[in-house]
């Protein structure tokens, strides 16, 4: 290790803990049968990658025309500093080797997160302040051959109402592993989407974790069209009472893409709610896998947590699988899971087809139905854009 | 939850389990603890040819190099295989009795007392038993009847015996001795159990069934069951457990095979009701069993029922692997746990041939501090064309202490498959247990109806014989008796 | 011209025959019922004719318009005029009904050289149809026959019907679950419908529905195949003794 390159290099409790992963990597000490972030990825697809990384802040921007609307460029995983009465945006720094201390306590059993933290070479740091309402627009850039191991802090204060986009405008050739810690406090609103659309060099590893304090509300949707690599782990933690957490997905898959993805809510409080949904369309060889995970806790009574699970197969070749669980650990609970896996159904395809519908514009019609709850609460440019994507990807179906 | 339902539940829990008693009876035990000694007593004791013994030698070696399994959701402390004694049979069994003279009066009281009476003028109508008494088979009704049919109905260590081509041929083919540690375990030290084979197109006409009762304290039980239907045959076999309130632990480990050939169908119903331990968590039996079928030819039916109320420890996961085209499998499930007993159980669905067909329907019940898993996988292999699955689990929790978990493992590789899964978790609905006391019930009864109804669609599903035993021991777990 | 000519068609599904040498043949403006017993084949011979892929044609032969019928594919015949009713019709959540017929009128005119609609006249032209059979405008706005009742979904194919304004129009036992209401919505949409250039196939269990509409033919259906034919007249046996006298 070029120790320079790392955040915290001089850290010594820190360093001492990444040698430990380090070596225990090295060892392949760890259950690899069962590891959940090893599905459908082989470790050495994790551990073999030539390691480069060069920070660079020249094109990376903060703009705000109106203090309502920003957006943000990251490029290489730094940003440039900005702040105004309603939201700081800076990198992070030495002092902030606290908050990196807790996350290494906890033992994740994820080896993307292992890797992130030993690798670790960005981060940014941004602050909402209270009250304000916003809508944020992250835009992640990298220069090719990257590999980025960046570790995000979003502090979302009391009552901020907040639209945060993310996007990925990657080059070729890179790693992203890019852990996000979002802090919901008390009564904040956030309405998160996440659009994922880039070359088949390229590699994502997406994790978040979410807290949600008192009355606060997180909701998530992750479009998922790239042809390159992608993993999606959100998590949240619903720490408030009358908190909610909304998990959802769509990925479309073709050729020979893999994704995975894992959500998982805890309930620490009573009268919370959670909704966790992926979708997924797979064809050609292409490859998924989605967990999903609702623990309630002891004492959170009134819990409502619903999970759903769809794969639409579209060729022999490809394969889903699925592991939607329920950990319950009180009785006042209304909790459900529904998962199914199938073809695109026959039936409505004949019926579509008996009223004069070519076979293709069919298929599209009913691929199109399986998301459109998905897509009817979008912002009109988001909408669009998505659209776009889907339209592509239909285009190359038959 | 309101006083009333807590005071209901209190109640339940301070309530005995009834199968509690201990049989005073002389036995003859080797060592405890487990090396090749104790497999060649075993073998000895039970007259075996030398490739039985070979056999379990073969397989104990595998165990040797076995760790247990550790997937389930299960917390208990390690179990130490040098303390357990490994064969147990009343004085007196080197030779299973003729008949029933031959037998202690002792024995028979015991299954009278359990509601099993053995002697010809009182035995159950339409039910067929092997009775198995701690390592030994001590009796087996109807026999001749079903013998008149080409039927062969008798403890394994019989047929090892009498058929022994049909024992190699078949034994250890669905679950291989290497497939685990504790179905190494059972191969190598497996006493008794029973060995049924259907011949073509013969439709049993009476309900078989083995009872199994552990006895004896510190003593393992290992029981091996092998059901065979051959072509267009039909079973239905049903097994059921009971063993005394002891505070130490006892294992069981037992491994079930059926084969169903082409258009065979065989259904096998369990009520296990096994010592779950006391109030307190302290002692109770603990389970671990492996059941698989194999519905090997075409149009061949395997369908699992089980009430699973008793055991400290449950670890079970009745599994049918689709091979035949058009086969069906099925698993109906109704778990209870109470206290502090923990059970980790499911199913697995293999599909493997094309239009192969299963259907999953758990009900789980927690009460107390209990924890209750489900476990299941359902693969589509990439051949299983038009394959369907339909899965159902509902949890219902009775108390804020108890967990209820579901962990369903789902993997489709065939596009023309359907899979489907439904879960659900829900504490005992207060509206429908006012509405029942409105209507005149008492909240027990009100609680016991409730649960009653949720579990009737796996109810149902067992022979009509035992669907009323069965409605009955729900009711009586609830009472806290059993789990 | 030919207009429907069913020859010594023969039908079976995994396996097992379904039609056995059926022959049928309708004329332009023709009104046809058939009726039957269940099991005798009448659904299959509706999912034949539409070109359902479950059903393996053996032999024989349909002539539909001067051409082979089998030939086309299901979207092929629809946007040739023929249209059947289904009796169990699926829900497709997430369609929403608006586009889906636009789409398939438009598929229709394509086929005929004609210009396609665009959103604004279709609408107004599906408006004013839904109008005319007393349908609420509101269900215009949900998902294809999602969260429809039985009679619902029934007039909402009739619907569909008068939309595309199909040649040649096979009810698959429409009739079958519907209340006296319905049936009238369904009878009249049948009844405004018909004229000299368009023909019926109407498949039923019972002679309720024949009462209203008056066919020009009636079949009666047995294990694959027609035993007789005859005028209304027939249905009113039917409804007196049964089926077992054929």
């Amino acid at each position: 290790m070029h120790s320079k390159e790392y955040i915290f290099s001089d850290h010594a409790i820190l360093n001492n803990k990444r040698e430990k992963i380090f070596s225990k990597l090295i060892a392949k000490n760890f259950d690899k049968k069962n590891n959940e972030s090893l599905k459908n990825i082989s470790f050495s697809d994790l551990s073999l990658f030539d390691y480069y990384y060069k920070p660079s802040n020249k094109k990376s921007f903060v703009i705000s025309n109106d203090n309502e609307n920003y957006k943000i460029k990251i490029v290489n995983g730094i940003v440039k500093k900005y702040k105004d009465d309603k939201i700081e945006v800076r990198n992070i720094i030495n002092s902030d080797s606290n908050r990196f201390l807790e996350q290494y306590e906890n033992n994740l059993d994820d080896l993307v997160i292992d890797f992130n933290k030993i690798f670790l070479n960005s981060g940014i740091f941004i602050d909402i302040k209270a009250n304000s309402k916003i809508s944020l627009n992250l835009i992640y850039e990298n220069d090719h051959n990257h590999t980025i191991f960046q570790n995000n802090f979003l502090n979302f204060q009391k009552n901020s109402k907040v639209k945060l986009i993310e996007e990925f405008n990657l080059s070729h050739n890179t790693i992203n592993n890019i852990n996000c810690n979002i802090s919901a406090h008390e009564g904040a609103d956030i309405k998160h989407d996440i659009i994922q659309d880039f070359s088949y060099s390229n590699k994502l590893y997406l994790t978040t974790n979410t807290v949600c304090e008192k009355n606060s509300s997180f909701s998530q949707n992750t479009y998922n069209f790239a042809n390159g690599f992608v993993r999606n782990f959100h998590f949240a933690k619903l720490n408030g009472e009358f908190s909610k957490a909304c998990l959802k997905g769509c990925f479309f898959l073709k050729g020979e893409n893999i994704c995975s993805n894992k959500t998982q809510v805890i309930h620490n409080r009573e009268n919370c709610e959670s909704n966790q949904a992926y979708k997924g369309i797979l064809n050609d060889n292409s490859k998924a896998n989605y967990y999903s995970n609702t623990v309630v806790s002891e004492n959170a009574q009134k819990t409502e947590g619903y999970q759903l699970s769809k794969g639409m197969l579209l060729n022999d070749n490809c394969n889903f699988f699925s592991k939607p669980e329920l950990r319950i650990f009180t009785d006042d609970v209304k909790c459900s899971h529904g998962s199914t896996i199938g073809p695109l159904d026959e039936r409505s395809l004949f019926y579509l087809r008996s009223r004069g519908i070519n076979k293709n514009q069919a298929m599209k019609m009913i691929i199109y139905s399986f998301v459109e709850e998905d897509l009817k609460n979008l912002d009109n440019n988001i909408a669009e854009r998505i659209n776009i994507y889907l339209s592509d990807y239909l285009m190359d179906l038959v | 939850m309101n006083t009333e339902t807590s005071k209901t539940l209190e109640k339940y829990a301070q309530e005995k389990y009834k199968y509690g008693f201990v049989t005073d009876i002389d036995s003859d035990r080797p060592q405890k603890g487990l090396n090749e000694d104790t497999i060649k007593f075993i073998s000895k004791k039970k007259n075996e040819p030398e490739w039985m013994l070979s056999w379990r030698l073969n397989c104990y070696k595998k165990w040797l190099k076995m760790p247990n399994p550790n997937w389930a959701n299960l917390n208990f402390p390690e179990i130490d295989y040098q303390d357990i004694y490994y064969y147990s049979a009343p004085k007196g069994f080197e030779k299973k009795p003729k008949d029933l003279s031959e037998v202690d009066p002792k024995l028979i009281e015991t299954y009278n007392k359990l509601g099993i009476p053995l002697e010809e003028q009182k035995v159950l109508a339409g039910v067929a038993v092997d009775a198995v008494f701690d390592s030994v088979s001590v009796a087996t009704t109807y026999k001749e009847e079903l013998e008149k049919l080409g039927i062969v109905f008798c403890s394994i260590s019989e047929a090892v015996q009498i058929h022994p081509e049909l024992v190699k041929k078949y034994l250890g083919s669905v679950i291989p001795p290497g497939d685990h540690s504790f179905s190494a375990l059972n191969s190598a030290v497996f006493t008794d159990g029973s060995f049924v084979y259907i011949p073509e197109n013969v439709k049993c006409p009476i309900e078989l069934s083995t009872y199994f009762r552990i006895n004896a304290e510190e003593t393992g039980q290992f029981e091996r069951t092998l059901i065979i239907a051959d072509k267009g045959s039909y079973v239905s076999y049903l097994e059921g457990c009971t063993a005394p309130q002891r505070d130490t632990n006892q294992l069981h480990a037992a491994n079930v095979e059926l084969i169903a050939l082409e258009d065979a169908e065989i259904k096998y119903a369990t009520i296990q009701n096994w010592y779950p331990g006391d109030e307190n968590g302290k002692g109770g039996i603990y389970n671990f069993v492996t059941k698989r079928g194999l519905c090997n030819g075409k149009n061949s039916k395997i369908s699992w029922t089980q009430v699973e109320t008793g055991s400290a420890i449950t670890w079970k996961y009745p599994s049918c692997i689709l091979k035949g085209d058009n086969s069906i499998g099925e698993f109906y499930s109704v778990a209870i746990t109470n206290n502090f007993q923990q059970a980790d159980t499911g199913t697995k669905m293999t599909h493997i041939g094309k239009k192969t067909r299963s259907k999953i329907i758990s009900k789980g019940i927690s009460l107390g501090n209990s924890q209750n898993t489900y476990r299941g996988k359902v693969s589509i292999l990439r051949k299983a064309n038009k394959a369907r699955n339909y899965t159902q689990c509902d949890s219902l929790l009775v108390g804020n202490k108890c967990g209820a978990h579901t962990i369903p493992y789902i993997d489709s590789k065939n596009n023309s498959a359907v899979v489907e899964h439904e879960a659900s978790t829900s504490k005992i609905n207060e509206e429908q247990l006012y509405y029942c006391r409105q209507r005149g019930l008492s909240h027990e009864e009100a609680v016991s109806l409730i649960v009653n109804g949720f579990c009737k669609q796996v109810l149902q599903e067992l022979p009509m014989e035992f669907a009323v035993e069965a409605q009955k021991l729900v009711s009586i777990s609830l009472e806290g008796s059993v789990g | 011209m030919i207009f429907l000519n069913i020859n010594n068609l023969s039908v079976s599904i995994e396996g097992k025959k379904i039609l056995n040498d059926f022959n049928l043949t309708i004329n332009q403006g023709e009104i046809h019922a058939i009726m039957g017993p269940n099991g005798s084949g009448k659904s299959t011979l509706a999912n034949v004719l539409a070109g359902n892929e479950d059903y393996e044609v053996d032999s024989g032969k349909i002539m539909y318009k001067d051409k082979d019928l089998l030939d086309l594919n299901i979207e092929e015949r629809a946007q040739r005029g023929i249209f059947i009713a289904f009796q169990y019709p699926v829900e497709i959540p997430g369609v929403k009904i608006t586009p889906f017929l636009q789409a398939s009128i438009n598929s229709k005119l394509k086929n005929e050289n004609k210009p396609e609609l665009d959103r604004l006249s279709f609408a107004k032209l599906l408006r004013k149809k839904a109008e005319d059979l007393g349908i609420n405008s509101e269900m215009l706005k949900r998902s294809i026959n999602t969260g429809f009742s039985g009679g619902e979904k029934k007039k909402y194919e009739i619907l569909q019907m008068s939309v595309l304004n199909p040649e040649f129009t096979i009810f698959d036992e429409t009739d079958s679950g519907l209340d006296v209401d319905a049936l009238r919505i369904v009878t009249e949409g049948i009844n405004n419908f018909k004229n000299n250039n368009n023909s019926f196939l109407i498949i039923t269990h019972y002679q309720k529905l024949l009462n209203y509409i008056n066919p020009d033919h009636v079949h009666i259906m047995r294990n694959g195949k027609i035993v007789k034919s005859g005028d209304i007249s027939l249905a009113g046996e039917i409804e007196e003794s049964g089926y077992q006298n054929f």
